[in-house]
Parts: C-alpha cells; sequence; structure tokens
C-alpha cells in the first residue's frame, strides 16, 4: 500500500464530503421521523385543548 | 426568451385548485370570526394568551413562525447554498433546545409578567430607554418585513404560471395587502390562536406532501448526485468559504439561533403569553423540533428546484444563463417548480396553506408592530392616557400605513443581498442592542440605564449591512460581518456605559430570580 500526498488529500476530501452527506441524511430522515410524531402529537393535544378553551370560556359567559 | 416564457406558463394549478383556495380562506375567516365572537375572554390576545396550554402554545408558535416568507428565504438558501444550509437549520434547533433546557432569558422573562419586551425595559431601565426601545425596535421590525408582501406575491405569480414581467406583480400584491388587512382588521388578534392552530395542522400536511412529491418526482439518489456534480464539496461542507463559512456560522448561531427564539417579538410574545412560567421551558423544548422543520424541509424543497432546473437545460436557462444582462431571480426557482411538480388539488391545497401563511404572518406582524407604536411609543409620550377607543383607532391607522409602506417597499427596494440575509440585518438594527439589554437586564445588576440607551443606539450600526446604504457610503463589508460587529459593539456599549454611568438606585432583576 504505498500512498503519496496528493492520493491522500484526495482520498481525505472524499472522506469529508461523505461525512457531510451521511450527516445531511441522517439529520434530514430523522427529523422527518421526529416531525411526524410531533405532528399527530400535536395536533391531537392542541384539538383537545381547543375544544377546552371554547368550552370553558363560553360556560364562564 | 418567449419559449421560455412559455414554459414558465405551463402549471399544473387549475380551476379546481383555485376552488380549494377559495373554501380554505373563506372556511378560516369564518372560523375566525365565530372565535372573536364567541371568546369573550380573549379581550386581548395577549392575556388571552395565558390561558393557553402547552399543545396549542406549540402550534401556535409553529403556525406563525412558519410563514410564506420563512418558506420563501429558506428555499432561497437551498437553492444557492444545497445541503450545506441545512447547517442553519441544525443550529436554530440546538439554539432552541438550549434555550428550553435552560430556560435562558425567556424563564425570566416570563417572571417578570411583562407582556411585551419595551415593557420589560421600562421596569427595568425606566421609561426613556422603552420609548427608545419600542422605535429602534419598530424601525428594524418594519424594515424587516419591508419584503414579506413582494417574496409572499412572487410566490402566488410563480404558482398561477404568470410571467414575472409586466404588471401582475404589483397587482398581485395590492390583492394580497388588501386581503392581509380585512383579514387583519376581522380577524384580528382575537382569532390568532385558532387560525394559528388550523394553519399549523394544514401547513404540517403540506410539509409532507409536497416533500414525497419531490423525492419521488426526482429520485432520492438523484438529488444528492445533482448537487454533487454542480456545487461539488461546497454544496454540503458549511465551513467551506462560499455562500457560507465560519463567519456566517457564528452568525446564524445569533440570528437563525438565539434570536429566532428568544428575543425576536414575535416569537417571545408566543412565550410571554403561556400559562406558567414552567411551561415555558417544555414549550421551546417541543417548538426547537418545528424550528428545525421550518428551515429544513424548504431547504430541502430549494435544493429540489435546483436539482429540477439543472435536470431540465431548457428551463435551467431561466436561473442559470443571463439573457440580455439578466437572470431571473432565483426567489421565483420553488414556485415554478412547484408548479410542475405537485399534482392537481394538492398544489391547490398548498397554495391555500401558503396564502393563509403569508396571512397568518401579516397579521402577526401588522399587529405586533403597530401595538408598539401605539403602547410604547405614542402613548408614554402622551400627557393624557389615551382611551381603548383611540387606542384601537389608532393601532388601525398604523395597520394601513405599514401596509402601504410594505406595498412602496417592494416595490422600490432593490438589494442585490438572499431575502435572509436582508432580514438578518434589517432585524439586527433591534436585536443587535436588544440582546444586550435584555441579557445585561436580566442576568446583571449592574447593567444601567445609559449603558441601554447607548447599546441600543449602537445597534443600529447594523442598517449599514444592508446593500443599498454600503453603495450610498461607498463601502464594502460583508452584511454577515456587520453584524457580528455591530453586536459587540452594542454589548461593549452597555458594559462600559452601566460602569462609567451607573444607576442612582439599581434596579437589577437579578437577584429576584
Amino acid at each position: 500500500m504505498n500512498f503519496n500526498i496528493i492520493e491522500l488529500e484526495i482520498l481525505l476530501r472524499k472522506m469529508t464530503v461523505l461525512f457531510w452527506i451521511s450527516l445531511w441524511k441522517f439529520v434530514f430522515i430523522v427529523s422527518i421521523i421526529i416531525f411526524v410524531l410531533l405532528f399527530i402529537y400535536i395536533s391531537v393535544k392542541g384539538f383537545l385543548e381547543l375544544k377546552s378553551l371554547l368550552k370553558n370560556e363560553i360556560a364562564v359567559k | 426568451m418567449n419559449s421560455l416564457n412559455d414554459l414558465i406558463l405551463e402549471t399544473n394549478f387549475t380551476t379546481y385548485d383555485f376552488f380549494i383556495v377559495i373554501f380554505y380562506l373563506a372556511v378560516t375567516l369564518v372560523v375566525g370570526i365565530y372565535a372573536k365572537n364567541k371568546i369573550k375572554i380573549i379581550d386581548d390576545f395577549i392575556v388571552a394568551g395565558r390561558k393557553i396550554g402547552t399543545g396549542l402554545g406549540i402550534a401556535s408558535m409553529a403556525g406563525t413562525e412558519m410563514g410564506l416568507i420563512t418558506i420563501m428565504y429558506s428555499a432561497q438558501k437551498g437553492f444557492v447554498g444545497g445541503f450545506a444550509a441545512f447547517h442553519i437549520a441544525l443550529i436554530a434547533f440546538f439554539v432552541t433546545l438550549f434555550v428550553g433546557i435552560s430556560g435562558f432569558i425567556i424563564y425570566p422573562l416570563r417572571k417578570t409578567n411583562v407582556m411585551t419586551i419595551p415593557e420589560y425595559y421600562e421596569i427595568r431601565y425606566g421609561k426613556n430607554v422603552r420609548i427608545l426601545g419600542a422605535i429602534i425596535l419598530s424601525i428594524g421590525g418594519i424594515l424587516n418585513m419591508g419584503l414579506f408582501l413582494k417574496v409572499g406575491s412572487m410566490f402566488i405569480l410563480g404558482i398561477l404560471g404568470f410571467s414575472p414581467s409586466g404588471l401582475m406583480l404589483p397587482i398581485i400584491m395590492t390583492t394580497l395587502l388588501v386581503l392581509a388587512l380585512i383579514y387583519t382588521i376581522l380577524g384580528g388578534m382575537f382569532s390568532v390562536i385558532i387560525t394559528d392552530y388550523i394553519q399549523f395542522v394544514l401547513m404540517s400536511f403540506v410539509i409532507l406532501f409536497t416533500t414525497y412529491f419531490s423525492i419521488q418526482y426526482l429520485g432520492w439518489q438523484n438529488i444528492w448526485d445533482t448537487v454533487y456534480i454542480e456545487m461539488g464539496e461546497g454544496g454540503f461542507n458549511p465551513f467551506l468559504d462560499g455562500e457560507f463559512g465560519i463567519e456566517y456560522f457564528f452568525w446564524m448561531i445569533i440570528t437563525a439561533g438565539l434570536v429566532s427564539c428568544a428575543i425576536w417579538p414575535t416569537a417571545i410574545a408566543r412565550a410571554l403569553a403561556m400559562e406558567k412560567a414552567e411551561d415555558v421551558k417544555t414549550q421551546y423544548k417541543w417548538s426547537s423540533i418545528t424550528f428545525l422543520i421550518r428551515f429544513l424541509i424548504p431547504y430541502f424543497w430549494g435544493i429540489c428546484a435546483f436539482v429540477y432546473f439543472n435536470n431540465n437545460i431548457e428551463l435551467g436557462n431561466l436561473f442559470f444563463k443571463e439573457v440580455n444582462g439578466e437572470k431571473l431571480n432565483n426567489l421565483y426557482a420553488l414556485p415554478i417548480y412547484l408548479s410542475k411538480v405537485i399534482p392537481v388539488g394538492f398544489i391547490g391545497l398548498l397554495t391555500a396553506g401558503m396564502i393563509a401563511a403569508f396571512m397568518s404572518t401579516h397579521d402577526s406582524y401588522l399587529l405586533c408592530w403597530s401595538s408598539v407604536i401605539t403602547q410604547d411609543i405614542i402613548s408614554p409620550l402622551r400627557k393624557k392616557e389615551l382611551s381603548d377607543f383611540n387606542r384601537i383607532k389608532i393601532v388601525r391607522i398604523i395597520i394601513v400605513i405599514i401596509g402601504l409602506y410594505v406595498l412602496y417597499w417592494g416595490l422600490i427596494y432593490n438589494g442585490s443581498e438572499d431575502v435572509w440575509d436582508y432580514m438578518a440585518i434589517t432585524g439586527a438594527i433591534y436585536f443587535s442592542g436588544a440582546i444586550s439589554v435584555l441579557i445585561g437586564g436580566l442576568y446583571w445588576s449592574k447593567a444601567s440605564q445609559k449603558g441601554a440607551i447607548l447599546s441600543l443606539l449602537g445597534g443600529m450600526f447594523a442598517i449599514f449591512g444592508l446593500g443599498p446604504v454600503q453603495d450610498a457610503f461607498n463601502i464594502s463589508i460583508s452584511g454577515t460581518r456587520i453584524g457580528l460587529l455591530t453586536i459587540i459593539l452594542s454589548m461593549v456599549l452597555l458594559v462600559l456605559g452601566s460602569l462609567l454611568f451607573p444607576d442612582e438606585n439599581s434596579k437589577g432583576t437579578k437577584n429576584e430570580f
């Protein structure tokens, strides 16, 4: 295995790009999954809170 | 150029989509008016806010912050910066999470029971600082929303398939402005919470299906490959000089991170609206995900638009090749791309969601700045107290004036910077001083009135970051550098001013918490 400096530089550059691509793919996929879960949770929780807010305030009236 | 214009005119938007848009806007308006009439306890938006729990709080924060302007400027960053722009979303996530875990700024601020930031200035530093802070806040805030109308109209123009040249842009701008003013006055502050919730649900749905259709149309691997071929490492590595770089990274920690969640008045308003101070932390921890998504997904759409136009040579010429020394403004890339990729029916939902997002952001911002001018500038300057009737009248007049200004500014402003960078710099006029004055006031008992005044005035230097101002003074320094230097200047002025001119009776709030 004979590496010269130029080959090492190319390898390092490729590794760097690979690192960033992997990182952004991971961030994107995980974000979408978390967002779907948050969307379901907040939609339901928000709806219940909104219902109770409307009911209570109208009852106060 | 004519054949290119013909290509732009081809859109998936049909009459069905038009009716979906009208139906959704009508439903939102009816719900808003219903809420206004029914919920009498919401006499005041902020008081009403203090009745809301974490679910509605997060939905409301996301509904306001996930506006059309956010989507447009973020997509533009994705279009020019590629996946490297994702670092901004990641910064927004981590900083908001940090604020949520530590309660930095928002927790002690909520405990003071103030309703606005200038009100806090008065409690901590005195009336003069409140008025000065409100004036600077208004200047920065109104300049900041100066391009909202134009950018929102560009989206509608692009998705409907109208030609960017000609009179359609001013016509759409005027129509949208009239709609926004009617929406603000009819729905007003009373119904913001409910409309924000509806918008959160619709926008979340829109985000998911638009992302799905984009990946399905372009191909997952093709998206990454095209960015690599066209942009190289710069399309992924945010630390490379070019579109971003180290300096930009730090600038984003402040603007997209700290300011977006803990300094900017419309975000702070949601924090100050929570029922309990403890809930604010929970709200921020959860909202960190929406802060991540609101940047990340539009960046991805912008990248998809970039890939689409690179894969389509004829249309790509619109943005990548100069015709008569000009290229089409890359803000049009997202709407033109969406108009060709999103299928009938869905594109109607998408447009409805975007127009609602536009209305919601305008609604919140118009009310925010007009209330600041009325409550924190006009009212304290008058010797006699204003009646509620007169206050509302003044607020409404100012809303119309700001609306007209936004129309005028959108038509005349010709800065060359990206919209996001324009917003960061105009926002910096306010937040450079506000960061120091708020943090100093909350955590440093020696922060004094004179130090706060100097710091707020120092923040105004950020205006030199704007392209037209630089042209007028014949200087050429990046907006990022000017923004960072202005923040440092404001901090130094607060410290020096406070040490050289201490208050006679310190009103330090540090020990209260």
